[in-house]
């Protein structure tokens, strides 16, 4: 991602001596997302100052199922900032200039730190639906059994019995009998 | 001079206190500051950085390359919540403005109606603009517009190259789309939510902590400048002053649309917490906010707002003052 050709072209080629392989130039924003998803790449390479920085972000925010980590290059910056960015352990690194050796070894530890920053998320949104999926469940078979006089192993069988019938599982069943569906 | 409060407990060999600001008349009462010497009037240095994206003072700021900043409310929220992926506490120091952007509309957007599937520029996921664009949106009736993030001195040419259809943008930029002949500002986000917060001035939690007085002295400074603004009398001089600092390419009457009836750009010295409030509420809606935060963790900068100190700090300067 760079608005300066010839820049892009000097980072294409210090990229590409340390065995990447960079699959598209990206001048602008038009068509960011598409150009992402199209050209398969695996990590996103920004100056920091970069006019598409937010539209980067926009991505991030908006359109979900398309995470890649950025990493970001900071002509001004000091150690202690870059270190801080680091440190952060998310998709965001600043690294002082383009100097080839450091480059690859970056991008390997930003693409790493991402997978597990975005495996992290993904066991967390998963725990949480377990959480409420039990929630669900337990004021499934209470309701089950205020509203049909039910002791507690009935309604849990109740609820099994229209999860079968429906082939659903037993969270959906419950969520259903909930929304009166 | 005109203010005169100089804050004993400054060291005057202390590294100046860095601001950044993204080039809009919003951020006036930074540049106002620095141009009428109200910093140096408290006894502080400090030096006011341009920065060319949201995106990149965000991650100043939090890295520590920025001590304060000129910010988006709703952005100063995702950075407290982490939502942006970067986390970071922060101070509120003052509000800066309320009201002031525009809805640009190219010529053909205006011709044929927004249709699905139309690009509408924003200045960032997290700001006004975005969430009153959706609700401008959705009044219009126009469904399926894809919000595309660019800086705002950008909007102008990415309609000029038909990358967008229109955009939201603080001012002076939907007025100098609209000077370069690409099409007409059809509304302002004033009339969505009259009067809401826009901006306000940010220092990270821990140099508000670590450089107390600087930053208090700082945001004196910068309400003095906020106070300067809203007087009519001064508002030839404050064009002038924008023009030279912010905008060398644009006429003043461009550079004054931000106080028309459309964008009615007004300064103001609070950031208050009801304001705040219902910015995370339009973020919650939008899915914008972690579930598992709660408001009074998201309000923490405002509670800790140094705008009444440093208002306290003011109040006695100005009766030989600030305007005299």
């Amino acid at each position: 991602m760079d608005a300066e050709a010839a820049r892009a072209q000097a980072v294409r080629e210090g990229l590409e001596a340390t065995g990447c392989t960079v699959v598209a130039i990206a001048p602008d924003v038009a068509n960011l997302t598409a150009r992402v998803r199209d050209s398969g790449a695996n990590v996103i390479v920004c100056d920091m100052d970069d006019p598409s920085r937010d539209a980067l972000e926009a991505m991030r925010a908006l359109n979900r199922d398309e995470p890649r980590p950025v990493v970001l290059f900071a002509e001004r910056g000091a150690p202690e900032q870059i270190s801080a960015a680091l440190e952060a352990g998310v998709a965001a690194y600043v690294v002082e200039g383009l100097s080839p050796a450091r480059v690859r070894r970056v991008l390997e530890v930003a693409i790493l730190r991402f997978r597990a920053h975005e495996a992290l998320r993904a066991e967390l949104a998963q725990a949480r639906a377990t959480i409420e999926e039990r929630d669900r469940i337990a004021k499934a078979k209470r309701r089950l059994m205020r509203d049909e006089g039910l002791s507690e192993p009935e309604a849990h069988r109740r609820l099994q019995r229209l999860a079968m019938t429906r082939r659903v599982g037993l969270g959906q069943a419950a969520a259903q009998y909930l929304n009166n569906i | 001079m005109p203010l005169d409060l100089s804050l004993p407990n400054l060291r005057p060999d202390a590294p100046a206190l860095r601001l950044g600001c993204v080039p809009l008349v919003d951020a006036a009462p930074l540049l106002v500051a620095e141009a009428l010497g109200f910093f140096q009037a408290v006894g502080l240095r400090a030096a006011l950085a341009p920065e060319t994206s949201w995106a990149g003072l965000r991650d100043r700021l939090a890295f520590g390359a920025l001590d304060g900043a000129h910010l988006l409310t709703p952005l100063a929220l995702a950075l407290g919540a982490g939502a942006g992926g970067i986390r970071a506490d922060l101070a509120v120091g003052c509000g800066l403005s309320r009201n002031g952007n525009g809805i640009f509309l190219s010529w053909r957007a205006l011709e044929t109606g927004l249709r699905p599937g139309a690009r509408l520029g924003i200045v960032h996921p997290f700001s006004a603009h975005h969430y009153l664009l959706r609700r401008w949106l959705a009044a219009q009736g126009v469904e399926d517009a894809v919000p595309l993030a660019a800086p705002p001195p950008a909007m102008a040419d990415l309609v000029a190259q038909g990358v967008i259809d229109g955009f939201c943008a603080g001012a002076p930029w939907p007025a100098a789309a609209e000077a370069s002949r690409l099409g007409r500002v059809v509304a302002g986000t004033a009339a969505l939510w009259p009067d809401h917060p826009e901006k306000l001035l940010a220092f990270r939690g821990d140099v508000a902590e670590a450089r107390r007085e600087a930053a208090l002295a700082a945001t004196a400074a910068i309400l003095a400048a906020g106070a300067w603004l809203n007087a009519p009398e001064n508002r030839e001089e404050a064009v002038a002053i924008l023009r030279r600092r912010a905008f060398p390419a644009l006429p003043d009457a461009v550079i004054a649309s931000a106080f028309d009836g459309t964008h009615r750009m007004g300064f103001v010295p609070e950031a208050t917490a009801e304001g705040a409030s219902r910015w995370i509420a339009e973020m919650r809606e939008a899915g914008h906010l972690p579930p598992d935060i709660a408001d009074a963790a998201l309000l923490a900068p405002w509670a800790r707002s140094l705008q009444p100190e440093a208002a306290r700090r003011l109040a006695p300067a100005s009766h030989h003052g600030v305007t005299s």
